[in-house]
C-alpha cells in the first residue's frame, strides 16, 4: 500500500509538541493528521532542521482562507514571520477539539522548499466554529526532519497526531 | 478485502516534456495524481488536466473549474465553465528548486452515468513575490462520460518532477 504509517504520538496539556526525526529521504509526500481533544487548540507549525533545532527564521510563508458557519470568512495571509504557519483559525471562546489535516512535500531536499497544503476546523464551546484552509511553505533550503506544532499564545493542548508517508516508484 | 491507495503508474520527467497520460483509469473508485518537485521550463506555464480514452484527449469545452489562487499578498477567486480542459494550478513554478507539489482527487471518472470531477490543492514558491502560491478548488466535466485516461499538458514544458497516479482501493 502507498500510505505508508510512520509515527504517532500523544500529549498532554503543553504549550508545544515536537515530533521529530520523522521526515527522511524515503519519502517526498507526507500527510499529518493531528486531532486536539481540548484545551486550546492546533495553532501553528514550524519546522524542525537536521539539528533538532526548530526554525525560527523570519521566513515562513502562508495564504489561507477562514471560514465560519455564520457566514463570516476572510483572507489570512502572512509573507514572511517567524512563528510558524497558521493552520488553525481559533474561535472566540474555548476550543473544544480540532482537526488538523495536512500534506507536507519536500521537507528533506536541501536544494528544495518546503510546501505544506492544509485544512483545519476547530471546535468552540459558545461560539461558532471555525476552519481553515489554505497553503504554506517554508523557502529556505533546510534538511527538514521535524514538525513542532504550536498552540496559540498562552494556552495548552491536548492531542495525538499520526504521520504518513506516500510511497512513490517509478514504474515506467 | 483490502484497504489503501495503490500506485498503478508514474512519470518521472528529467528532460523538457510537453505533454504526456496516464492510462488504466477503469474503475468506479477515486484516483490520486501527486506531484512532486514538479519544475518547469519557464515562467507562468500552467497545467491542464483532461480525461481521454485510447489515447486521444477530450477537448470538448465543458469543463468547469471553482478554483482559489492563494498566495500571500492575498488570494483570488478563479471559476470558469466551457473550457477545454480543468487548470490546476496558475504556476509560477519554475527552475532552482522552486517547483510545485500538490495533489489531485480524480472521482467519477467511470462509469459513464456520472460526471467526472477533480478536487486539488498545490502550493509553490511564488518567485515573482517571494510568497507562497498555491491552488485549491473543485471541478465538474459537464456531460455525462466516460474517461479511462488522464492527460496532463502544459502551458510550457514541464523540466523534472515525479508524478504518481494512485487508486483508493
Amino acid at each position: 500500500m502507498s500510505w505508508r504509517y510512520i509515527h504517532s504520538q500523544e500529549w498532554s496539556n503543553v504549550a508545544a509538541v515536537d515530533v521529530t526525526d520523522v521526515f527522511t529521504t524515503d519519502f517526498k509526500t507526507y500527510r499529518i493528521m493531528a486531532q486536539d481533544d481540548d484545551g486550546f487548540g492546533l495553532g501553528y507549525i514550524k519546522f524542525i532542521d537536521s539539528n533538532g533545532s526548530v526554525i525560527t527564521d523570519d521566513d515562513y510563508k502562508y495564504s489561507s482562507k477562514t471560514l465560519s458557519p455564520t457566514g463570516t470568512s476572510g483572507n489570512a495571509n502572512n509573507t514572511g514571520n517567524n512563528y510558524g504557519i497558521k493552520v488553525i483559525e481559533r474561535p472566540t471562546s474555548t476550543t473544544k477539539g480540532s482537526l488538523l489535516n495536512m500534506w507536507v512535500y519536500n521537507p528533506t531536499d536541501p536544494n528544495g522548499v518546503t510546501t505544506c497544503t492544509f485544512e483545519s476546523t476547530v471546535n468552540a464551546s459558545s461560539t461558532a466554529h471555525r476552519a481553515r484552509i489554505g497553503v504554506g511553505l517554508l523557502p529556505m533550503r533546510n534538511v527538514v526532519t521535524g514538525f513542532r506544532i504550536d498552540t496559540v499564545t498562552g494556552g495548552n493542548t491536548t492531542g495525538k497526531l499520526k504521520l504518513y508517508g506516500l510511497a512513490y516508484k517509478d514504474l515506467s | 478485502m483490502s484497504n489503501g491507495l495503490v500506485q498503478i503508474a508514474s512519470k518521472t520527467i528529467t528532460s523538457n516534456t510537453a505533454s504526456f497520460y496516464f492510462t488504466g483509469l477503469t474503475e468506479d473508485c477515486v484516483y490520486l495524481l501527486n506531484f512532486q518537485g514538479v519544475q518547469m521550463e519557464n515562467q507562468n506555464a500552467d497545467i491542464y488536466i483532461r480525461g481521454g480514452n485510447s489515447g486521444t484527449e477530450d477537448t470538448t469545452a465543458q469543463y468547469q473549474y471553482g478554483v482559489v489562487s492563494y498566495y500571500s499578498p492575498g488570494s483570488i477567486n478563479n471559476g470558469a465553465t466551457g473550457q477545454t480542459g480543468w487548470i490546476i494550478n496558475f504556476v509560477n513554478a519554475h527552475a532552482n528548486g522552486n517547483g510545485f507539489n500538490g495533489w489531485a482527487l480524480l472521482y467519477d471518472w467511470y462509469p459513464a452515468t456520472a460526471r467526472p470531477g477533480m478536487l486539488h490543492a498545490s502550493a509553490n514558491l511564488y518567485t515573482g513575490g517571494g510568497g507562497v502560491y498555491g491552488s485549491r478548488g473543485g471541478s465538474q466535466f459537464f456531460n455525462d462520460i466516460s474517461w479511462s485516461e488522464v492527460h496532463l499538458g502544459f502551458g510550457g514544458n514541464i523540466a523534472s518532477g515525479e508524478i504518481g497516479l494512485y487508486k483508493y482501493v
